[in-house]
């Protein structure tokens, strides 16, 4: 029975050696990324596959980029308070709130502008095949981000008929 | 089923028995096996865990299964690993990717802010 046990221990201990190295292996790489300084800039590197030399450029895009990008989140903020509050306060929609809907939508627009043109800079500066993957893939992170709302208010092809 | 030899047949059996030796030597603790074994044939009503450790017992010390045993251990260790890692770099890549989306989308940020 000893020799038993030993051996349906051995034989759980490597099982559980086994996960645990290949998991240690398998997961290092990430972990190395989640531990660095900037790992959204680092996962975008490895991601989509960026030289040293593209790196450094997207990492000095991003770095200019970020300044105005947390000015606009301050104002997007501000005037969403204030719409919080007036919405709390009128039971009606005042020339005040379709001014502030106005103004939040001028925002959004620039807002949207401004990024689209920084991921068309940061594309660029992609090899061709990586830049096109990672547009296509910011866009839908972003600017169209809202279009699963939309699809799901419109008819279905069964509806037509 | 009684079987009838005349006298001088059943005198030469005998003689033939009482001459035959057995030679050939039995495997290490035979003797210790085999009483196990009654032992354990005259407990009444085995549990299900009684019967595992005995199947265990007799099966898991020969060498072959018992490699085969730790080898295909081993090998569901490695490919769990294998699968689970993989598991947790995608989800790591996602939570990575929607990291930089926040970092570089304002209106994502201000609804996380919220």
């Amino acid at each position: 029975m000893k020799r038993s046990l030993i051996i349906l221990l051995l034989g759980l201990l490597a099982g559980v050696a086994a996960f645990s190295g290949f998991y240690y292996v398998c997961t290092a790489s990430h972990r190395e990324i989640l531990n660095g300084a900037q790992p959204e800039l680092a996962w975008l590197k490895r991601e989509f596959r960026l030289a040293d030399k593209e790196f450094a450029r997207i990492s000095q895009l991003h770095a200019a980029y970020l300044p105005q990008c947390q000015e606009r989140c301050r104002i997007i903020e501000t005037q969403d308070e204030r719409l919080r509050q007036l919405l709390a306060t009128n039971a009606a929609v005042t020339p005040e709130i379709e001014s502030l809907l106005a103004e939040r939508a001028r925002t959004r627009a620039d807002c949207e502008t401004v990024m689209l043109q920084h991921f068309l800079e940061v594309s660029r500066a992609m090899p061709p095949e990586q830049g096109r993957r990672y547009l296509v893939w910011v866009k839908e992170q972003t600017v169209l981000s809202g279009q699963g709302m939309e699809k799901r208010h419109q008819p279905t092809d069964e509806q037509h008929h | 089923m009684k079987m009838n030899f005349p006298d001088e047949n059943r005198e030469a059996l005998s003689e033939l028995l009482r001459k035959w030796t057995v030679e050939a030597s039995l495997p290490p603790r035979f003797r210790d096996g085999v009483w196990r074994q009654i032992a354990r044939e005259e407990k009444p009503g085995l549990t299900l865990w009684d019967r595992l450790s005995r199947w265990l017992e007799g099966v898991l010390p020969r060498p072959k299964i018992a490699l085969a045993y730790v080898t295909a251990l081993l090998v569901a260790g490695m490919a769990m690993g294998l699968w689970m890692g993989r598991v947790e770099n995608d989800r790591t890549s996602a939570v990575l990717g929607s990291g930089y989306v926040r970092s570089v989308d304002p209106y994502q940020a201000a609804a996380l802010n919220q």
